[in-house]
């Protein structure tokens, strides 16, 4: 880190008024988007996928996490467990696609097992043939690498570097604010999960999600019930930053049918709802009678692919007499987010402007966008 | 068993890795540990035990845990608390 480098993050974090966005190179240097991967991703909570990618006991899902080769297990006690998806004997990739795993992981290489806790089960002909065992071998000492997690709100996240507080210590703010959803809830199916790839840095994603100030240009559909008068920044530096409204309205079929609400919610949620960032890379949204998260992954430095899944309140909200209110559900919510599509990409080939210096803030409607600008530039400082 | 037997049991190995079925594979390698066994050939009967484990192991086959006990029983395999076997035998000098 250069002393130009240094002072560019020292005026991202002066207070909002004063304060310039991170320079382009935080967007088009490779460089730098390898250090972020370690200071941003790495040594905090990234979250890496959800719970129901892999619902049932046995269930593996391989995942490209940032270049680091992961997998997901479900376990036979049901826990979510994440491992490093190599072999502890030649380094071979352990999970090549998404499966169910009736039985141990097993390399496709040399055949070494380990159950589903990691631990390394066997070594078949590791001492000649048909000799499972051998005296340099120690297996107690030779299990999967598990990196730590935590699954909350059916995320899953890791910590890669093994050093962060615990999850519940780094997102308590939002756990505490959001306590009432601490409840059951149910994914939607598969009408309630789609996917959406743009050609721009992750992070410009996070910083559009962030503020309302745009919803009256860019979604002048939300704007006819839903103004920006209606809405309020929402700030906890360091951990998250984001939007709420103050009125939101239930979908309701033709017939007049809605979803279940979540029970025993306070009446600021009976037309609240909310939209956070929870840094770095999850968009969150809470209503009475949904919830939604948006898993930002960074495919590369100018390509992110968002994979959103809608969560309700009750079992019965999984019925296929629901199926037509979830789909039209879906694709609202997908309609509104194709329409900041333009606005990230656009903003992504600006990033290439030679003499942009990173932009100014709006001290009244950019705070959310500036506190995740502010946490960027903070976790790059630390590591100086 | 016969010769012919054994020819079967090569051939439908084969095609139970062409496609990938752990559970024929478990038992047909079990069949071939006890051709040898017949044999007398306890290194090559473990070497298909060994197979078979594997297999059994990885499709979730509850005769896992009898091949584990034979191998553990030839000194192959370690005990659930992590031990070999008193009858362990020689290994195989290193290559």
């Amino acid at each position: 880190m250069n002393h130009f480098q240094q002072f560019s993050l020292d005026q991202v974090t002066q207070p909002v008024e004063q304060a310039r966005g991170l320079l382009n190179e935080h967007y088009t240097d490779p460089v730098l988007h390898e250090a972020e991967k370690q200071h941003v991703f790495f040594d905090n909570w990234m979250a890496l996928c959800f719970g129901k990618d892999a619902p049932e006991p046995g269930d593996a899902m391989p995942i490209e996490a940032l270049s680091q080769p992961l997998f997901v297990l479900r376990g036979r006690d049901g826990v979510i467990r994440v491992f490093q998806n190599v072999c502890r004997h030649r380094g071979m990739i352990l999970v090549d696609k998404k499966k169910r795993l009736p039985g141990v992981v097993r390399c496709p290489y040399h055949s070494w097992c380990y159950d589903h806790s990691g631990a390394l089960h066997t070594t078949p002909h590791v001492g000649g043939p048909g000799h499972n065992t051998h005296d340099a071998i120690d297996r107690a000492s030779l299990g999967l690498i598990e990196i730590r997690s935590h699954v909350w709100q059916d995320i899953v996240f890791v910590n890669m570097s093994g050093a962060a507080p615990s999850f519940t210590d780094y997102a308590s703010s939002l756990i505490k604010r959001w306590s009432e959803f601490e409840q059951p809830f149910w994914f939607g199916g598969e009408e309630s999960a789609f996917e959406l790839d743009a050609a721009t840095n992750w992070k410009l994603a996070v910083e559009n999600y962030c503020e309302s100030y745009h919803l009256p240009w860019v979604h002048p559909g939300l704007n006819s019930y839903s103004r920006l008068e209606d809405h309020y920044n929402i700030i906890e530096p360091g951990c998250f930053s984001g939007q709420g409204t103050l009125v939101y309205r239930p979908m309701l079929s033709k017939t007049g049918e809605k979803f279940d609400d979540f029970d025993g919610l306070g009446e600021k949620w009976t037309t609240g709802a909310e939209y956070v960032a929870l840094y770095p890379n999850v968009l969150l949204g809470v209503h009475r009678d949904q919830t939604f998260a948006i898993i930002l992954v960074p495919t590369s430095m100018e390509q992110t692919l968002e994979r959103v899944a809608i969560y309700y309140a009750s079992p019965a909200m999984q019925d296929a007499s629901m199926a037509d209110m979830r789909r039209r559900n879906a694709e609202l919510w997908k309609g509104v987010f194709e329409e900041d599509i333009f606005v990230v990409e656009g903003m992504q080939k600006g990033r290439h402007a030679m003499k942009f210096d990173g932009g100014r803030f709006s001290p009244v409607m950019d705070g959310p966008t500036h506190a995740f600008h502010h946490w960027v530039a903070s976790q790059f400082k630390r590591a100086l | 068993m016969s010769a012919n037997a054994i020819e079967r049991i090569d051939a439908e190995l084969l095609a139970a890795h062409e496609r990938s079925d752990g559970q024929a594979l478990a038992w047909l390698y079990e069949a071939a540990a006890a051709f040898k066994d017949e044999q007398g050939d306890v290194d090559a009967a473990c070497f298909f035990l060994t197979q078979a484990y594997v297999f059994a192991l990885e499709a979730g086959l509850d005769q896992s845990a009898a091949l584990r006990e034979r191998l553990i029983a030839n000194g192959r395999e370690e005990t659930p608390s992590g031990q070999i076997a008193e009858a362990r035998i020689a290994r195989q000098p290193a290559a």
